[in-house]
């Protein structure tokens, strides 16, 4: 099967690794750092990694290896070793792991992607825009989708990074070694390297992810409790966890919306009529370390309150995936080289640089020459700057970039 | 010489510095000890297998430096013990280590000045703030070292800014009581080769009254059931849970899901809950019953899991799933009784 599939694809494959080639030849990869202490893994067309525990003794003959062999994808480990390339883990003999934070378009649900996504059921057939976990029709599980990703969920997936490196600065006190990259596809890594978090423990790492993702936090542990009849929160100042929690409550407040507290503090709404008339009141006595006792029992103002903060809370975790995050054997894709499922680069970005960042348009690697493609089916997209189709069983001459990239998706042949 | 307040911190505190210096001081050699020393290392380390704290009674009120002094070199004796047996009883014994150290501290006339103290001794660099409850403040990255160790501490629920975590009085023990656990787990597994053999024949002369050693008889899905091939975590909660010690609802969770898997039968799971503290058959039933026959399938918790609890004492077990460890202990141990017959 594999192989059909690779003699199918033989001739896309070949003028990939051309354009790949090209790029490895004019553009000098300068990270990771520590070359020689990293385990590293390529993969192949349509495979992140076909093979890993490789290593290189510098950064040289990494550069020679990338222009000759020209891997479709190439990763390195957030961790360094003393001898990369031994077999099984323990024997490479890890003294220290970068902190790396990952976050993917596709696991952000916005509204954008009933736009451009779609779903086929593998059991009945049943098709659908969006990204979906079950067939509604049959209630499978196994679909099959096609993801694509624009501006507007990249940019969602920002916020998160910005949000983060705003809690690694603030909160966790990190001041150096950090930067942030695109993955090439539809993410950001930021990652963390320096001499304090290079030793942490994975059971350390957990505890930070713990405090990134809000879980299992206790709200009453942190100050927020019934105290006598009246429900009491930390005072201002207040920082960290409590401050982001506090903040947020406080624009919900302001915003007032009787619909949405009631829902969330899960309450009928003809008890919210005092809390909304003394606004003004509300908001002072929660920067004075008292949340306002609705028109109800203690109990029951407790419960509204403590409910209203939960959801807060999950609304203001960082969507982390711990499995990932926590795994200090991962491999990342290195920074600014090919994302061979997009042609697209994994820029390095300067934080400065985030907010004006247009992913699909900064990492752009090719951008001179056109390339007719045959094309099966595909939705709008864009690229840099430009928007293209929907194509379907069209064959059309497109800027090499946009060749490329449905290419790589595995979504146009040449011709 | 050494004061007697000196001696009675360096045997509160075993973990600290003065007591290295006192033990240096001594200059004692690992041939030929005396029986009483071995005799006090022996005890604390089985005190560590029934939950309790070790506290000698004798000691409370001595004004005998010699007494003391005989309780101090018996830390490192233990130690050495300890590192002989198996790395279920390693964590036991650092736990009681942690636990008692605890105990003495959180008795202390001046614990905010003792505490500071030790931890000065441990180098680990602390603030006072002006006001506010938690007004400790140390490194961050102190701080999560070790707070896995005690849900109390886990990081969400602490005041973090700046690089630092920020404690009350009572939070900042607890951290000294988790730093001594991983200090004394850490010294533990030595290079046994430079251990006198009278030693090693005295370790594994220790007689533990648990159902550890006890003829264990039940059948489950993969045959006998045997408790010596438990993965660390479930060694540690299922011995806590005979021993009659307070275990947390997520670690009863866990053990009975796990328990339930590795087929032991509803009664000898419900059994196993005895002699905990305020057992009530009629809950545990209850409880036993809807996680191991209810509507809702609980499966036993993987590793990742396990470890996102608190659960996993063990850094070095490279399991992914308790379940599957002990399926692969199971083996090798059937294996090697075989062998032996
Ligand atoms: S790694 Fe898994 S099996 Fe091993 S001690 Fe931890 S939780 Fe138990
Ligand atoms: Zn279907
Ligand atoms: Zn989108």
């Amino acid at each position: 099967m594999i192989f059909m599939e690779l003699n199918e694809n033989a001739k896309e494959q070949e003028f990939l690794r051309k354009k790949f080639r090209q790029f490895y030849e004019t553009n000098e990869i300068t990270y990771p750092s520590k070359v020689q202490n990293r385990e590293f893994g390529i993969g192949e067309f349509g495979k992140k990694i076909v093979k890993r525990h490789m290593s290189f003794a510098n950064s040289n003959f990494f550069n020679k290896f990338l222009k000759e062999d020209v891997p479709f994808y190439v990763s390195a480990s957030a961790s360094l070793y003393k001898r990369p390339d031994f077999r099984p883990m323990e024997k490479k003999e890890m003294f220290g792991s970068e902190l790396i934070y990952e976050f993917d378009a596709d696991d952000i649900k916005t509204d954008c992607r009933n736009g451009h996504d779609s779903w086929k059921c593998m059991q009945c057939n049943a098709l659908g825009s969006g990204t979906l976990e079950k067939c509604p029709s049959c209630g499978s599980n196994s679909l099959s989708l096609d993801q694509w990703f624009c501006p507007e969920c990249i940019n969602e997936t920002k916020k998160q990074v910005f949000a983060l490196v705003n809690i690694l600065k603030e909160d966790f006190g990190i001041k150096e070694g950090l930067y942030i990259n695109f993955s090439g596809n539809a993410g950001f890594h930021v990652h963390v390297e320096n001499q304090a978090v290079e030793k942490l423990s994975k059971e350390a790492r957990i505890q930070l992810l713990d405090y990134l993702t809000l879980h299992e936090i206790n709200l009453e542990l942190l100050g927020f409790f019934l105290q006598k009849k009246t429900f009491v929160c930390p005072k201002d100042p207040c920082f960290g966890q409590i401050k982001r929690i506090k903040t947020a409550l406080s624009d919900m407040l302001s915003k007032a919306d009787i619909g949405e507290l009631a829902t969330y503090g899960l309450i009928p709404k003809s008890k919210l009529k005092s809390l909304l008339q003394n606004k003004n009141f509300v908001l002072e006595s929660l920067s004075s370390g008292t949340l306002f006792s609705i028109d109800a029992g203690a109990e029951a103002n407790k419960k509204f309150w403590l409910n209203i903060l939960n959801y807060i809370a999950s609304k203001i975790a960082l969507d982390i995936d711990r499995q990932t995050s926590s795994d200090i054997y991962k491999l990342v894709r290195v920074p600014n080289t090919i994302h061979g499922g997009t042609g697209l680069i994994a820029k390095v970005i300067k934080f400065e640089d985030l907010s004006k960042f247009d992913a699909l348009k900064d990492a752009v690697a090719f951008k001179e020459g056109r390339t007719k493609v045959y094309i099966t089916k595909v939705p709008r997209f864009y690229l840099y700057g430009n928007y293209f189709g929907p194509f379907e069983k069209a064959e059309v001459e497109l800027p090499d970039y946009a060749a490329i990239y449905l290419i790589a998706k595995g979504k146009a042949k040449l011709v | 010489m050494w004061t007697l307040d000196q001696l009675f911190f360096a045997y509160k505190y075993p973990i600290s510095l003065k007591t290295r210096e006192i033990i240096k001081d001594y200059n004692f050699s690992l041939d030929n000890l005396d029986k009483e020393i071995i005799d006090i290392a022996v005890s604390r380390i089985k005190s560590s297998y029934s939950g309790k704290e070790y506290l000698p009674s004798y000691i409370e009120h001595s004004k005998s430096k010699d007494l003391i002094l005989t309780e101090i070199i018996a830390f490192p004796v233990a130690k050495i013990l300890v590192s002989c047996l198996d790395r279920a009883l390693m964590y036991k014994f650092s736990e009681n280590v942690s636990s008692t150290l605890f105990y003495h501290l959180n008795r202390e006339q001046k614990r905010l000045q003792v505490a500071l103290d030790l931890a000065n001794e441990l180098g680990i660099k602390v603030d006072l703030k002006e006001n506010g409850e938690n007004y400790i403040e140390l490194s961050l990255v102190d701080f999560v070292e070790v707070s896995n160790k005690d849900p109390q501490l886990n990081l969400v629920n602490q005041h973090v800014s700046a690089g630092k975590v920020l404690l009350n009085e009572i939070k900042f023990c607890r951290f000294l009581a988790a730093k001594a656990y991983f200090m004394t787990f850490n010294s533990l597994q030595g290079d046994l080769s430079s251990i006198p053999k009278y030693l090693k024949d005295i370790a594994k002369g220790i007689k533990f009254e648990s159902a550890f050693s006890s003829n264990f008889e039940s059948f489950g899905a993969f045959g006998k059931i045997d408790p010596n091939a438990f993965p660390a975590c479930m060694k540690s909660i299922y011995s806590s849970l005979i021993n009659g010690e307070n275990v947390a609802h997520i670690a009863r969770f866990n053990i009975t899901t796990f328990l339930n898997s590795i087929g032991m039968p509803k009664e000898q799971i419900i059994a196993a809950f005895k002699k905990t503290p305020n057992f009530d058959e009629r809950v545990t039933r209850y409880q036993v019953e809807r996680i191991t026959t209810g509507n809702i399938k609980y499966s036993a918790s993987s590793c990742a899991t396990m470890r996102s609890n608190g659960l996993c004492p063990d850094k070095n077990c490279t399991s992914k799933h308790p379940i599957s460890f002990y399926k692969g202990a199971l083996a090798v141990s059937r294996k090697t009784s075989k062998e032996e017959k």
